[in-house]
């Protein structure tokens, strides 16, 4: 078991989620992966499918027409899972707080492990992020 | 009988949800059907529930991309209708960070297209050249997105004129490489088969569906706002507006790349020429009654906000139009007729403002069977 | 087209009218001859719909036709009654208004007729709370 989660901390594979947002969050986070902060060499890859991920990262305030896929993926990753909400959206719907086809905050529908603060939150940011959640794995 | 497939993200490099139904002989497209409306977050409602000063913050979260565009009308409709004209030095300020997004936007855009067609190396490049632009507009107002540049009434901000060489030389790298990828793309195989005659839209349907933007431009439509409806500092500024004709994907690519090397030329002018002096001029919360409309040449087209205001601090109405959504309705001419596998390049060729579609729907008219399949699986049978 | 000539062309078809400056103008019209304005204008070779915009304006619903005038925009008023919000579809003038009068139908529950797919285009699904942009809609 002590193999397994050192295999999983070194090379986690990222699911990524926009749940209705500006989408401002979801460039940043591809912007990690290009040569200026190649997160790719830390093992962190971005796959397509829930199967294969470690960790889910959502961004956005969880528009109501997204919700329900957003819950379904939740449920078809196999555990341990974890959650990180990307941007001030998905920590309290961020600016877009109010308006009535939100339905934030991220933690409403799932339990998150870590929230990366920011509108959007830099690249370096979104890394550190999800290295302090895989201290939880 | 329907068969469904599990739905799953796709590779972020694109993702707004949108849906698409499409009906199919075979691999041959017969007509779309569209449904928007995951992003959909309610924004005109919110502008109207929110002071002018708030509306300004939320105008620039519609979207990402383009945000300096919805920050610069929905200052210019604000400025509008309360009568007020802003400084110099604020207009042309305004034109340099518009342009600096123009060239990220396209340059990201440029790198998504790569993505689609499976040149991943290429997705790389653009995106590894586009952090000098990202680079340039943090030093200018403090941030890599959502510079916030606009205040009602002029900038926030003022340049500075150490800014001047770091700008120059950034400009200087920027038009390097991009001289060098409109070559690459102009000559590379592998590109040219996967965009030339794909996705092709006539200036007659161009027109009739009402596109705009670089979309509209590859078609041969030769509309641009920055010159036909001028604001900031555009009608002091010689450009040149960038058309081809042939409408097919690989015209967007050029169009694109070659505005880009345009704005270069826009952004070098106006250091140049600008004006010293105040930038910012007082406008009051409370606006009298009134109706404007402001429009504003976005990275991927002519964008529209109208506002009416009442006399107090919140408008009675606004109304937003981003260019992606004029754009929509020209999808249909040029998805039928083509095939299945053209879809994710075709669809990205508009550069959609809002997300991709994470999935779409193939309606076999022949047999009536109905699937649905993720962007990876047509990526996959694209490639 | 300057404003004040797009104002020409449908001088016959308004009730009022009004150039704010060079390039911006609006105008009024009733459901008698909107449509007649609207082909004056393809006439003389508009046929760019910017957007259309749906107001509560209390007893009617105002619906305003922005129109790209080769360089200026026109600003076409219509005004349709809250107790009867019908009017005829503008997508065999212009093809690109499709997407519009959907949004105005179901933010502000004004019906096109003849809209060739009047189906739900922004709100979710689900949703039953009426439409959004009406004065003193809540959530």
């Amino acid at each position: 078991m002590g193999l397994m989660r050192f295999f999983r901390k070194k090379s986690p594979w990222l699911l990524h989620f926009s749940a209705g947002g500006c989408n401002n969050c979801d460039i940043e986070l591809v912007a990690a992966l290009t040569p200026r902060f190649d997160v790719e060499r830390f093992g962190i890859l971005l796959r397509n499918t829930p199967r294969h991920a470690d960790i889910l990262v959502v961004t956005g305030p969880v528009s109501r027409q997204c919700r329900d896929r957003l819950l379904r993926i939740y449920e078809q990753m196999p555990e341990p899972k974890l959650v990180v909400g990307v941007g001030a959206c998905t920590m309290s719907n961020g600016i877009y707080d109010g308006c009535y086809s939100v339905d934030g905050p991220l933690d409403k529908h799932m339990p998150v492990d870590v929230y990366v603060p920011g509108c959007p939150p830099k690249p370096e940011a979104i890394i550190d992020g999800v290295v302090k959640a895989l201290a939880r794995l | 009988m329907t068969f469904v497939v599990p739905i799953g993200p796709q590779h972020p490099a694109l993702l707004e949800p949108e849906h698409f139904r499409f009906e199919v002989r075979g691999e041959e497209i017969i007509d779309v059907k569209i449904r928007l409306g995951y992003m959909h977050r309610g924004i005109e409602r919110g502008l109207m529930d929110r002071t002018y000063y708030q509306g300004l913050y939320l105008a620039e979260r519609i979207c990402g991309i383009c945000s300096h565009a919805h920050n610069l009308c929905f200052s210019q409709t604000v400025e509008r209708l309360a009568g007020v004209e802003i400084p110099d030095r604020a207009r042309y300020i305004r034109t340099i960070v518009a342009e600096l997004e123009r060239i990220h936007s396209h340059l990201l855009w440029a790198g998504v297209a790569a993505h689609e067609i499976g040149f991943i190396t290429l997705f790389m490049l653009f995106w590894r050249d586009r952090e000098h632009v990202q680079d340039l507009l943090e030093m200018i107002s403090g941030n890599r997105c959502y510079y916030s540049m606009c205040a009602i009434g002029g900038t926030r901000r003022d340049m500075r004129p150490e800014h001047l060489p770091k700008i120059d030389r950034g400009l200087k790298v920027l038009e390097k490489a991009t001289k060098h990828y409109v070559s690459v793309a102009t000559s590379d195989r592998t590109i040219l088969a996967r965009c030339e005659n794909i996705g092709v839209l006539t200036k007659q349907d161009a027109r009739n569906f009402c596109a705009v933007g670089p979309h509209a431009r590859a078609s041969g439509v030769d509309v641009d706002m920055r010159r036909d409806d001028p604001y900031a500092a555009y009608a002091e500024i010689p450009f040149g507006v960038v058309t081809q004709s042939e409408g097919d994907v690989f015209a967007r690519v050029v169009v694109r790349l070659r505005e880009v090397l345009e704005a270069i030329g826009i952004i070098r002018h106006a250091l140049d020429k600008m004006p010293t002096g105040p930038i910012r001029t007082r406008v009051r919360a409370k606006i009298p009654p009134n109706e404007a409309t402001s429009r504003v040449e976005a990275p991927r087209g002519e964008l529209l906000h109208f506002g009416i205001s009442n006399g107090t601090e919140k408008p009675e109405r606004w109304r937003v139009r981003p260019p992606t959504y004029a754009n929509i309705p020209s999808l249909v001419p040029m998805f039928v007729g083509g095939t299945i596998a053209e879809i994710p390049i075709v669809l990205a060729s508009i550069d959609p403002c809002m997300c991709c579609t994470d999935r779409v729907t193939i309606v076999d008219v022949t047999t009536g069977k109905s699937r649905i399949l993720t962007m990876e699986e047509l990526r996959r049978m694209a490639r | 087209m300057k404003a004040s000539e797009a104002l020409e062309a449908i001088e016959n078809y308004v009730v009022e009218s009004k150039i704010l400056d060079e390039r911006r103008a609006i105008a009024v019209t009733d459901l008698a001859r909107y449509r007649d304005a609207l082909f004056a204008l393809k006439n003389k070779d508009v046929r760019h719909v910017s957007t259309i915009t749906g107001i509560d304006a209390g007893e009617d619903i105002a619906v305003i036709y922005h129109l790209h005038c080769g360089g200026s925009l026109l600003n076409l008023k219509v005004m349709v009654p809250k107790k009867d919000p019908r009017l005829r579809t503008v997508t065999d003038i212009f093809p690109g208004a499709a997407l519009y009068e959907r949004e105005v139908m179901e933010m502000l529950g004004v019906t096109f007729e003849g809209h060739p797919d009047p189906s739900r285009i922004f709100l979710p699904d689900d949703w039953k709370e009426g439409h959004p942009l009406r004065k003193g809609w809540k959530k």
